[in-house]
């Protein structure tokens, strides 16, 4: 239900920013949406991007590149990850959706030292896969925008 | 109240859960139950009210294994039974010690809601003391009686501790039901650390108290109806009308009228009504180019049903005011004990509904002004006696509706607000000088107590020694939309009126256009609508350094370009365009004109929180779904007009000492323009003698028999300056334009040049007269710096005079 | 399935007896007090077995009992009391005046199950029971 229990389960929802491949609990996921009509927020932090209205539930949209501080804006429309939180909806907008994938909680490892800047405070371990690495995103400090908020 | 119990509740057993409701549901009652009783002692169908509610509670806790609240529960059922059997009658000690138990339940029910336990507290004092109660009535006991009911807490339980420890002997003959640990472990102790060694802190515990209780609502069937508004119970529920004794055949009417529903499920409902609202919108759209007129008065019906059903669901979440009310007299009765005063509260209204997200938020406000009404207002007995006055102080709160609006009433018969010891404090704190102080006036000086950090209370008493204010109140009151008053006579009573919207959740706004997107504008703030036409732009807007404004029927409205301050300007200034259009608003005290594109129309919008990545973004206020489904934002009139500087107010802490001085009187308060004379002088203009704003290019002056004159709408039109006429030596540097105040009087007008204009004010002016000469009015303290003030009649009467003769 | 009317006016007694005696294998309605419980047997609901609590607001267990006890209906249904023992006075009373059984709250399930055998209830259930 909320991500605290990221680490306790066992099937992530992955997605893609630029090259990187991170992973949420699928627990926390409440539904992945396309690109929706979205009302900008003047005034409001960079990261996000507007607001959307899903089946009469009002969702701000974060825009995750900026969150990570990547270079240059969405390859193609962004994905929508709608994710459920205790004051109301946040939606991730994305590259892209990846697989559903199921862990073994065991291979859960801290942050490798080489991960650096914005992208090492967004994740909480790493998964080793096969061919990749999975960050797991922390959920809370990727929706916390607040306090660069414009006062 | 708190998001998380809905996540707990899950995990509970639904009989646990049930058990809570009801029993937090029957607490509530039974305070109130408790101290009629103690007015009317020999009430018998409250007596066993009260004895089925502590009775229905031991019973029930017993089967779920909670051993200690049983052992409380049991006891007070035992001293409860000697009253019903009529054995004692009820006196303070006895009540006392009853709503400790109440309170020490509450607190356990709390650790039962958060840890599934009823928690490590210690009542073995409470336990002992209920059971000596229980044999000698009170009578022979007051001591430890009274300290079980002692506010602060600090109360002696070793004098009944341990006398009889072994809590469990007193209901050895219970049997228990076996399927839970008697005493689970001690998990968290949020609750019973509270207390002390069992005596209940009657203030803490019952604020802990509250926490399960308002997670469900009760709906009646017919929530107009008298009973079901204030039957909050589904089971028993006798009703608190004092004096009125529901009978048997309503309660059973009331309680098979009404069920409990989870409030989520009704702002889920709300959620959903606003849904079909929407797509109704949508249907109405498309019917409209249609001409089946079958399909037309089809989607005519259904555009009734829903707005019917959204009056309806709208009215589910009201809730009497009463749910806010039932809980002060219990703090009533607790206060007056501990500052050993005599106050009755009478409650008037109770009935009277409002939505629920706004019983809510009055809730602090109104019990700080009544804890405020017991401690400072009402007299101690003596006092009251030696005024000629009844020895109970009583106050009164009423409670009704007027148009879209509840009025709340808090009148007290106490001693009133002296305006002299407002003053004196007002000195103290360096808000006035003596001198300033004294010339406000005593209703200015009475509302000063809600200015920022002026507590009028001189100690800190155990009572109001929680660091709120009166402008905290007001604040919280304003935040909902809401206004306050007070006024008060010394010696006679203070009355304070608050006046609240009667819903949030759906209001009518104004729908306009921003660059390219909608914003919705309550209509609460909404004065009027205009459109200006090129024509009346020139003569009517002027820029007052970079400050635009607006002549609206002899005043000027300081204009806020909406695009400008939301950042998303194109860098076109709207008054340049063919056309503008102003929306007149008005932020708490000021009147502003907010240009925004267009107008698209008015509705009624459902209105929606924002998000916490969103929530410090001062402009807006929260979000709506527009027909089309899109989200608009809606404009926070106050913020907006903070950002486009056209409102200061205590809150902003830089400037509070101009809004301090603002309060100065004189009757009216005057609007005044600023402006610079000479190289670094002010002076203020009263802006009733300005009749237009204007800029000349310097080229454009001409000399006409020795005197400067511009050609001005077709005559010509003599300039003074007002540097010289004010004695100040000479004018700056001219530069390539002029900032020409333009005055008219016997139908000829005169252009005052200053050098340059710095701001428009609105205070009260006290004038200093010793700097008065011909034309200047005085000096007065204006933002800060010393100002003088000039009459434009005066000066101009004088240079006209001088102008006789040289034929312009 | 043996019925039973579980008649109190707590919902969250209500919610306890009743699963309680659903778990020794009765069918469970219940009524929130004295009237309550006589709409539901008008209705046509025959409680083999009902519980009653004694204090309850509107009509108490007592005055249901007398109500019972003089319709020719229901005269003879078993009831039993379910009480506390600061009510041990009105028990003999209530035996008195009709009841055919009494048990103190708080009861384990084995409690009920031997008073509910004092009635002649009990051996064909027993297999029923679980937990």
């Amino acid at each position: 239900m909320s991500s605290k229990s990221t680490r306790n389960s066992q099937q992530y929802c992955t997605f893609y920013l630029g090259d990187l491949l991170l992973g949420i609990s699928v627990e926390d996921v409440q539904e992945v949406i396309k690109t929706q009509d979205m009302t900008p927020v003047p005034l409001a932090p960079g990261v996000v991007t507007g607001l959307v209205n899903l089946r009469g539930q009002i969702v701000t949209a974060l825009d995750m590149r900026k969150r990570f501080q990547l270079n240059g804006g969405f390859p193609k429309p962004p994905m929508n990850i709608v994710i459920s939180q205790e004051d109301g909806a946040v939606s991730l907008l994305v590259d892209e959706i990846g697989d559903v994938v199921s862990i073994d909680p065991e291979s859960f490892e801290a942050p490798p030292e080489t991960l650096e800047g914005a992208c090492r405070e967004l994740v909480t371990g790493v998964f080793k896969l096969e061919h990749s690495l999975l960050l797991v995103l922390d959920l809370a400090a990727a929706t916390a925008v607040e306090e660069v908020a414009a006062a | 109240m708190s998001s998380g119990s809905d996540h707990e509740s899950g995990e509970m057993p639904e009989e646990v859960v049930e058990f809570l409701v009801e029993s937090n549901e029957n607490l509530d009652r039974l305070d109130q139950d408790l101290m009629a009783l103690e007015s009317n002692p020999h009430d018998k169908e409250r007596l066993s009210s009260i004895f089925r509610t502590i009775h229905t509670i031991k019973g029930t806790c017993g089967f779920l294994g909670y051993s200690k609240l049983e052992s409380v529960t049991h006891v007070g059922e035992n001293l409860l039974s000697k009253l019903r059997d009529g054995t004692f009658v009820l006196n303070a000690t006895l009540t006392d010690a009853l709503l400790a138990m109440v309170d020490a339940t509450r607190a356990m029910l709390h650790s039962i809601e958060s840890t599934q336990s009823d928690g490590d507290g210690d009542y073995t004092a409470l336990v002992s003391l209920l059971s000596e109660l229980t044999v000698n009535g009170g009578e022979g006991s007051a001591a430890e009686a009274d300290g079980a009911a002692n506010v602060d807490g600090e109360s002696e339980p070793t004098s009944v501790l341990s006398q009889n420890g072994d809590e469990r002997s007193v209901s050895s003959n219970a049997l228990v039901f076996s399927t839970k640990k008697p005493d689970a472990p001690p998990v968290s102790a949020s609750g019973p650390t509270e207390l002390a060694a069992g005596v209940a802190t009657v203030v803490d515990s019952s604020e802990s108290g509250e926490v399960a209780e308002p997670t469900s609502v009760t709906v009646g069937t017919s929530s107009q109806q008298e009973g079901s508004s204030s039957g909050s119970s589904k089971t028993t529920a006798p009703e608190n009308h004092e004096g009125t004794p529901v009978s048997a055949d309503v309660r059973s009417v009331v309680s098979d009228s009404s069920i409990r529903v989870d409030v989520a499920l009704l702002d889920r409902l709300m959620d959903l009504v606003g849904e079909l609202v929407l797509a109704r919108n949508q249907i109405l759209q498309f019917t409209a180019a249609e001409s089946s007129s079958a399909l037309i008065s089809t989607t005519q019906r259904l555009n009734l049903i829903t707005s019917e059903l959204q009056e309806s669901v709208m009215k589910t979440r009201m809730q009497p005011i009463g749910n806010v009310l039932t809980k002060l007299p219990r703090v009533v009765r607790d206060l007056a004990r501990s500052c050993s005063k005599l106050v009755r509260l009478d409650l008037e209204g109770k009935e009277t509904e409002l939505d629920r997200t706004i019983i809510e938020s009055i809730k602090d406000p109104l019990t700080h002004l009544i804890r405020n009404g017991v401690d400072h207002a009402i007299e101690t007995p003596e006092l009251r006696k030696a005024a000629g006055k009844p020895l109970e102080g009583v106050i009164a709160i009423s409670a009704y509706h007027e148009g879209g609006y509840v009025n709340i009433e808090i009148r007290d018969d106490g001693s009133g607000i002296d305006p002299e010891k407002i003053r004196a404090k007002a000195v103290e704190k360096g808000i006035h000088t003596p001198e300033t102080a004294q010339k406000l006036s005593d209703r200015d000086v009475i509302n000063l107590i809600f200015s920022a950090g002026f507590s009028t209370a001189e100690k800190i008493t155990n009572v109001s020694g929680r660091g709120v204010g009166m402008d905290v109140v007001k604040t919280n009151i304003e935040r909902i939309g809401g206004t306050i008053e007070v006024s008060s006579q010394v010696g006679i009573g203070t009355v304070f009126r608050i006046r609240i919207p009667l819903t949030l959740a759906i209001v009518p706004a104004l729908v306009v256009t921003c660059v390219d997107q909608r914003y919705a504008i309550p209509q609460a703030s909404l004065l009027e609508l205009l459109r200006l036409e090129r024509e009346q732009i020139d003569a009517d807007v002027s820029v007052l350094d970079g400050a635009p404004v607006y002549r609206l029927r002899g005043h000027l409205l300081p204009l806020v370009d909406l695009a400008e301050v939301l950042g998303i300007s194109d860098g076109e200034r709207p008054w340049t365009k063919e056309s503008l259009n102003i929306v007149v608003l008005q932020a708490e005290e000021t009147q502003f004109g907010l240009v925004v594109d267009g107008v698209v129309d008015t509705q009624e919008i459902v209105v929606k929180p924002l998000g916490r990545q969103v929530k410090a973004v001062t402009t807006f206020s929260g979000a709506t779904i527009m027909g089309d489904g899109k989200v608009a934002l809606i404009v926070d009139v106050a913020g907006v007009a903070h950002l486009g500087r056209v409102l200061r107010t205590a809150r902003d802490t830089e400037s509070k000492a101009t809004v301090t001085r603002q309060v100065e009187d004189l009757g009216e308060k005057q609007t005044l323009l600023l402006v610079q004379v000479g190289d670094s002088g002010r002076v203020a203009v009263p802006l009733q003698s300005i009749d237009r704003l204007e800029e000349f290019r310097a080229d454009a002056v001409e000399w006409a028999g020795g005197q400067p004159v511009v050609q001005y709408r077709n005559t010509i039109m003599p300039l003074l300056w007002l540097s010289t006429a004010v004695g100040l030596t000479s004018a700056s540097d001219p530069g390539e334009t002029y900032q020409v105040v333009v005055h008219s009087a016997n139908s000829r007008s005169v252009g005052v040049v200053v050098d340059a204009i710095l701001d428009i004010t609105e205070q009260r002016v006290t004038l200093d007269q010793y700097a008065a000469r011909l034309g200047v009015l005085g000096s007065a303290v204006i933002s800060d710096r010393v100002t003088e003030v000039v009459d434009l009649s005066v000066i101009i009467g004088d240079f006209l005079s001088d102008l006789v003769g040289i034929g312009v | 399935m043996a019925k039973a009317l579980v008649i109190d006016d707590s919902s969250a007694t209500r919610m306890i007896l009743g699963k309680m005696l659903r778990e020794i294998g009765f069918e469970v309605k219940s009524a929130v007090d004295g009237q309550d419980a006589i709409r539901c047997l008008e209705e046509g609901y025959l409680p083999e077995i009902m519980l009653v609590d004694w204090n309850m607001p509107v009509m108490d267990g007592y005055e249901f009992l007398k109500v019972v006890r003089n319709r020719e209906a229901y005269n003879d249904v078993p009831l039993m009391m379910v009480t506390t023992e600061t009510e041990m006075d009105r028990v003999l009373a209530a035996l008195e005046a009709g009841a055919n059984e009494y048990v103190m709250k708080p009861f384990s399930k084995e409690v009920i199950i031997d008073k509910l055998a004092m009635l002649g209830f009990g051996d064909e259930d027993e297999d029923e029971e679980y937990g």
